[in-house]
């Protein structure tokens, strides 16, 4: 007798790559017909296949942890609030709940149901992050949700094919940025659609009549998996805490990790109270972070669906900073949730041995610009830029990266074009990566000017000003965070700071930590990172022990100009024992 | 085409004798634009990005002729090449080519910018500009 897909394991694997390929589908068209560069070049989305139950059966290979593991975990509540007989084909849902879905109101969830002949087999979903819906715009400084934009409770954005029109006008009234807020919506129904046409197709070929029985094998041979390498950790109880820059006050942010068999508890009681300002996390954005901390650490190469998630439970007090109750303010709550894989990985240093990462720049740097055109026009613009990865045994950090987003720097092509600002200068900031065996990454720096001669403002999401990226097993914290204004010195982060005609902003961006003692850095491998210009002459002699000269004296540094003093770095390298 | 505003274009087929300010254009952009993504974007601007235009002519007159090269002798040398099966080819310095050479396949051009490989049956002729003209089946051209 043939067996069902979900009973045969070749069956099955061949399916779930199909799915694969249909999740590479929808998410080509979300990025192809989007508007705006939040999606189409920073790619801050996610896109994954559910079942009937809303449990997610699979993901697109890219798109940031906050968004798949938040959806993942989030469209349970729209199967509870649109049961199946509530569905018809045709049917598109919607909501930006914080709290049911991405943690922030410009992160519009889209549910598509499924259906093949008049059934429902499951739901394409995807979020996607608007770059403005209404309110104060983001920023850290609104004192509840409300003052944050538009709320959409779950809703049908169309009903059989019909788009509900006072739902697009409304949003169409309450956002500063209309046309690319309803281009980009567009282009997440397109995506959900085109999925859900190949599943269809899929399912037809193989002449099955449900997805949930595969869903379902898919989910748990990843559970199988996950548990299977949390088993292969000691059980034991990791404890850790960090601070960040918080608005006015520091925040703690402490974790208590359970390894018992093969399940992990992670709890964050201790951390910092809720916050009066918009630096609040929801549950379930916490939630996200930390369990994609855990199969990052553990699984990183097994399919990720719901099986992960069985094994890895999230807690923390409630009317916390990491499960903020309402009707707290939000938006910032990235810069609070992209620390929580560090603090992970802090706790487990111990246990996890190569596999730890030093600490990284995590927040991704988020300025919203905002002035007017020469004709008048209100510009609004977006731009991320990322610091540097902390280093790991075995590999220098990665420099200018979105870890552990995966959210893609805005390049300064795009926001030349879209708005009348130019980069003076876009570079790697020197001396940023925190020394170790292997350097931490490189953050950045940038300078922005206006072309208007009008006044014009930025909104500075960022963080790790105060506390650096701290470096693990000897390695050195990376460069803390730096924004200037010229003229007038420090800009304030996380609130929305005007600006003269002719100011010009600079922003540098913290450097990951590095991993090991630097003073054990090969020599060639420190002057190499003199001859790039990622270290300085007085750097690689302070903190790695190498004397170098540069007898560079054009702008072009050749590698013979970069000189090591062998008799000097023996002696500066043997001083550090004494 | 795209809507304006859209960062990636999509490239629509459209029938010979339709204008810039044709509909029949935007229709041709609605249903490609259907067919790909399932449904049409929104109620915004349509916007061209580019025209490309397929066109086949006579061969042109007037080539001109490769300079150099052309009377260093170089014997091709022989080596063994995988066509399904193994067989021996003639390996030619492209540089050594003159205009009127006729090439049999199976056999191999070396060039400083490119290969040119020839199969079996096949025949090449080298051109007066010294591009080599190849006739996948040599019997047809006899």
């Amino acid at each position: 007798m043939r067996r069902a897909p979900h009973e045969d394991a070749v069956t099955l694997g061949i399916v779930a790559s199909r799915l694969g390929a249909t999740l590479a589908e929808q998410q080509a068209t979300l990025i192809r017909t989007a508007f705006s560069s939040v999606l189409r070049d920073s790619l801050d989305l996610a896109c994954g296949l559910f079942d009937t139950h809303g449990r997610m059966v699979a993901q697109s290979m890219s798109g940031t942890p906050g968004h798949i593991n938040a959806m993942a975990t989030g469209v349970q509540h729209f199967v509870r609030r649109f049961p199946p007989a509530s569905l018809e084909p045709g049917d598109v849902l919607i909501t930006n709940d914080p709290w049911l879905t991405a943690g922030q109101l410009n992160d519009l969830t889209v549910v598509t149901p499924v259906f093949l002949d008049s059934r429902l087999v499951g739901f394409f979903a995807n979020t996607c992050h608007t770059m403005d819906i209404g309110g104060r715009g983001l920023s850290g400084e609104a004192s509840d949700v409300f003052e944050e934009g538009l709320q959409i409770p779950i809703r049908k954005l169309a009903s059989r094919g019909r788009l509900d029109e006072t739902l697009v006008e409304l949003l169409r009234a309450n956002v500063r940025t209309p046309h690319e807020a309803l281009g980009d919506l567009h282009a997440q129904m397109a995506a959900n659609e085109v999925g859900a046409r190949s599943l269809v197709d899929i399912l037809g070929e193989l002449g099955i009549e449900e997805l949930d029985p595969i869903g379902a094998a898919i989910i748990a041979r990843s559970e199988n998996a996950m548990r299977a390498a949390i088993g292969a950790l000691p059980d034991g109880v990791y404890e850790h805490a960090i601070q960040g820059d918080g608005l006015e006050e520091p925040v703690e942010l402490r974790v208590r990790i359970e390894v018992e068999a093969d399940e992990i508890h992670i709890d964050f009681t201790g951390s910092s109270p809720q916050s009066p300002h918009a630096i609040n996390v929801v549950l379930n954005y916490t939630r996200a972070y930390a369990s994609f901390a855990m199969k990052a650490l553990v699984a990183p190469d097994v399919p990720h669906n719901a099986g992960s998630f069985q094994p890895v439970t999230v807690t923390a007090p409630e009317g916390s900073i990491l499960n903020c109750v309402r009707p707290a303010a939000v938006a910032s709550r990235h810069l609070i949730g992209h620390m929580l894989p560090g603090l992970i990985f802090g706790a487990l240093e111990d246990v996890a041995g190569e596999r730890v990462v030093a600490g990284s720049a995590d927040g991704v740097w988020l300025t919203l610009w905002r002035g007017r055109f020469r004709d008048g026009r209100p510009f609004l613009q977006n731009v991320f830029q990322c610091g540097g990865m902390g280093a790991r045994a075995g590999k220098d950090g990665l420099s200018a990266i979105g870890f552990p987003t995966g959210v893609g720097g805005t390049p300064t092509e795009q926001l030349e074009a879209l708005a009348p600002l130019v980069h003076r200068v876009r570079r790697l900031r020197t001396d940023s990566g925190g020394p170790g065996r292997w350097r931490g990454g490189l953050g950045q720096e940038s300078e922005t000017e206006s072309l208007t001669g009008e006044p014009w403002s930025v909104t500075a999401l960022v963080d790790r000003t105060r506390f650096p990226a701290p470096g693990a097993a000897g390695g050195l914290p990376g460069a803390s965070g730096e924004l200037e204004v010229i003229p007038g010195g420090t800009l304030a982060p996380k609130r929305a700071v005007s600006l003269l005609p002719a100011a010009r902003v600079v922003a540098r961006l913290p450097g990951g930590g590095g991993h090991g003692n630097p003073f054990d850095r090969p020599v060639d491998a420190v002057a190499a990172d003199v001859l790039d210009g990622y270290v300085t002459v007085q750097a690689a002699r302070d903190l790695y022990g190498v004397a170098i000269e540069d007898t560079a004296r054009g702008r072009v540094r050749l590698a013979e100009d970069v000189v090591v003093d062998e008799a000097e770095t023996a002696r500066l390298r043997a001083g550090r024992d004494a | 085409m795209r809507y304006a505003g859209q960062g990636s274009g999509t490239r629509v087929r459209i029938p010979s004798g339709v204008g810039a300010s044709d509909r029949a254009l935007l229709s041709a952009f609605d249903d490609e634009y259907r067919r790909l993504y399932g449904r049409t974007g929104p109620k915004v601007d349509v916007e061209v990005m580019g025209w490309r235009v397929v066109s086949r002519g006579p061969a042109p007159e007037g080539v001109p002729a490769a300079a150099g090269g052309a009377g260093r002798v170089t014997a091709p040398r022989p080596r063994t090449v995988y066509f399904g099966r193994h067989v021996e080819a003639a390996v030619h310095d492209g540089e050594a080519l003159s205009p009127g050479e006729h090439l049999d396949g199976p056999a191999i051009v070396e060039q400083h910018e490119a290969t040119i490989v020839i199969p079996p049956g096949a025949r090449g002729a080298v051109r007066d500009d010294r591009s080599v003209e190849i006739a996948l089946d040599a019997r047809a051209e006899s």
